[in-house]
């Protein structure tokens, strides 16, 4: 097994204004190029109604992988974020 | 960027969150000088050369989301003069609708070719041989062009076996398909008002976010907040537009949420529209007319008319979408306020003409109404599904994608005259319209449909929509399909009362 990332994506109001479902292609990327870059675990996307607690006003869009909380968050690190957990996964095989 | 939110396109969204937000809030409007701090904190610029430029970008941006004009650059004056003033709910947008914010612009050369890193500065070098000026040289590591001499022939381009010579325009310009893009004196870029047709093409596609469009969130929030009774039209592209947990059903209910006293959907203007088109087409084209042009797309039909002015006769005379949906909802409902919501910035100038004024009081973009939910922290999970959207048929729905319009008049014209033959071409993008007009005025369309859009893809590629063409055009589609009304609806056919 080699082990899985939990991305969850929070799509409230202020969240979907500042990108988050650019975040969801962007994970679904990284599915689509699995094989160039070499890592085997299983990425689950989970949409948020709400990630954490109180407005989103400011640090939209929230992001968590595998635990750990993303504000503000673009592609490029949220992609980088996931393919870091990734390869915590295939160097505990 | 179409379909890629950018830091660029995040700010622009702030922008009419906090517009939205001044006027659902109310209170003393100076405090619009603090947004650009909000939007831009901390004393480190991000995406340009200065945090104060940022700021200031910000600044003119929201005074353009406020339906405010740009401020005189050599002079002083608050973000927030004439504010006191635009805060009317009934304040329709002036012009100019969209206008490049000078100090945004990166000033970019118009048309150049530029060698890349790709030259191996190879032994044949062709590209020296074809330059028919010799503008082309080789330098130390690769072949340089000589910007004065250069005839932008493209020749040295042609010529490279590594397809290393690039062609590089300037993306407003490039992209406008009626050639309004100027430069000022120094060399920034100027849109020409005479010949804008307000598609917004140059808006998304400008990579230093540099132009804008005046906007009537502002205004419509403050219309929601002072009780008034605003009706919302809503354009059929707006099916995942504002996320994935807005189903249609809980769109509505936002809506209502808000303080829309209704929810009506343009595409039964649509039908309207199909069904007066289809009449116009069957009575004059063959006859009188050597083919029909569609009208229901501002930029297109004003395009037309304008640069081909001895065909203007033939587009539709029939009502737009938008104006039809609006006579109706005012009709039933005498006094009520109605706000276009849909991803079209050219319905922005269509609403502002004097004989549509009276019937359209808002236009907002998809983009703006997503502010205006965020400004009100709309939960859409919490929202019920249980509202119904059902005022159109299948083919009113399906004006949103490129073909969508043709296609719907083609259907209606076999429902009342069968076996009558439709041939149809249509085009989209300006430039792509413009041809198509240049060969109906060869004479190479007679008895034809002619469908134009101005926006690639049709209504779902407009500047103000939230989500990449392809996907929309998707959910557009499943989302006619579902409609539960027919041409048959013997209680309420989709057809014009007079009929």
């Amino acid at each position: 097994m080699a082990g899985r990332v939990e991305v969850e994506i929070c799509v409230c109001a202020s969240c979907v204004l500042c990108g988050a479902m650019d975040l969801v292609e962007a994970v679904e990327v990284l599915g689509s190029l699995r094989g160039r870059l070499h890592y085997r675990a299983r990425v689950e996307t989970k949409l948020s109604p709400h990630l954490g607690q109180g407005s989103h006003r400011y640090g939209a869009p929230y992001a968590r992988v595998n635990g750990r909380m993303l504000e503000n968050t673009v592609c490029e690190n949220l992609m980088a974020a996931v393919l870091e957990e990734a390869e915590k996964g295939e160097r505990k095989l | 960027m179409k379909g890629i939110t950018t830091p660029m396109a995040r700010i622009r969204r702030r922008v009419f969150e906090e517009a939205a937000r001044l006027g659902f809030e109310g209170g003393g409007l100076s405090r619009m000088d603090q947004v650009p701090y909000q939007i831009i904190p901390g004393e480190v610029a991000l995406y340009r050369d200065s945090v104060f430029r940022e700021r200031a970008v910000v600044g003119e941006r929201l005074r353009m989301a406020c339906g405010l004009p740009l401020r005189d650059t050599g002079e002083y004056a608050p973000i927030s003069q004439g504010i006191e003033r635009a805060a009317v709910c009934g304040r329709y947008v002036e012009g100019p609708l969209i206008q490049v914010i000078p100090f945004a612009c990166n000033a970019c050369d118009t048309h150049r070719f530029a060698v890349t890193d790709a030259c191996q500065r190879c032994l044949e070098h062709p590209c020296v041989s074809a330059c028919p000026v010799k503008a082309v040289s080789l330098g130390e590591r690769r072949a340089r062009i000589d910007t004065e001499t250069c005839i932008r022939c493209g020749r040295c381009r042609d010529a490279c076996p590594y397809h290393a010579i690039l062609e590089v325009r300037r993306p407003c310009a490039a992209v406008c398909g009626v050639d309004a893009i100027q430069s000022d004196e120094l060399g920034r870029a100027v849109i020409d008002q005479e010949k804008c047709v307000a598609c917004g093409q140059c808006l998304s596609h400008c990579p230093f976010s540099a132009i804008a469009d005046k906007s009537q969130v502002f205004q419509l929030a403050l219309a929601l907040r002072e009780g008034k009774r605003v009706a919302a039209a809503l354009a059929p592209s707006f099916v995942g537009q504002f996320g994935p947990l807005a189903t249609p059903g809980r769109v509505k209910s936002a809506l209502l949420a808000l303080g829309f006293s209704q929810v009506v959907e343009v595409a039964m203007g649509a039908d309207w529209s199909t069904d007066q088109e289809a009449r116009e087409f069957l009575k004059h084209v063959g006859k009188d007319m050597p083919f029909l042009a569609t009208s229901c797309c501002p930029s297109w039909s004003v395009m037309a008319k304008r640069e081909f002015p001895e065909l203007a006769g033939y587009v539709s005379l029939s009502l737009t979408p938008m104006v039809q949906a609006a006579r109706r909802i005012r009709e039933e409902n005498p006094g009520t306020m109605v706000a276009f919501i849909g991803p079209c910035l050219a319905k922005k100038l269509e609403a502002g003409r004097e004989s549509v004024r009276s019937d359209v009081d808002f236009v907002v973009t998809f983009e703006e109404m997503m502010g205006m939910f965020a400004a009100k922290e709309v939960d859409f999970a919490a929202l019920s599904e249980s509202e119904v959207l059902a005022d159109a048929t299948a083919l009113g729905r399906g004006y949103a994608v490129a073909g969508g319009v043709a296609a719907a008049l083609a259907k209606r014209i076999e429902m009342l005259e069968p076996g009558r033959e439709v041939p149809i071409d249509r085009a989209d993008t300006l430039s792509a319209c413009k041809k198509l007009l240049m060969v109906a005025r060869a004479g190479k369309r007679d008895g034809y449909l002619l469908e134009g859009m101005a926006c690639p893809g049709g209504c779902i590629g407009g500047t103000g929509g939230m989500l990449p063409v392809k996907k929309a055009a998707g959910m557009v589609e499943r989302f006619a399909q579902d409609s539960p009304r027919g041409w048959d609806d013997p209680k309420s056919p989709p057809v014009q009362p007079a009929e």
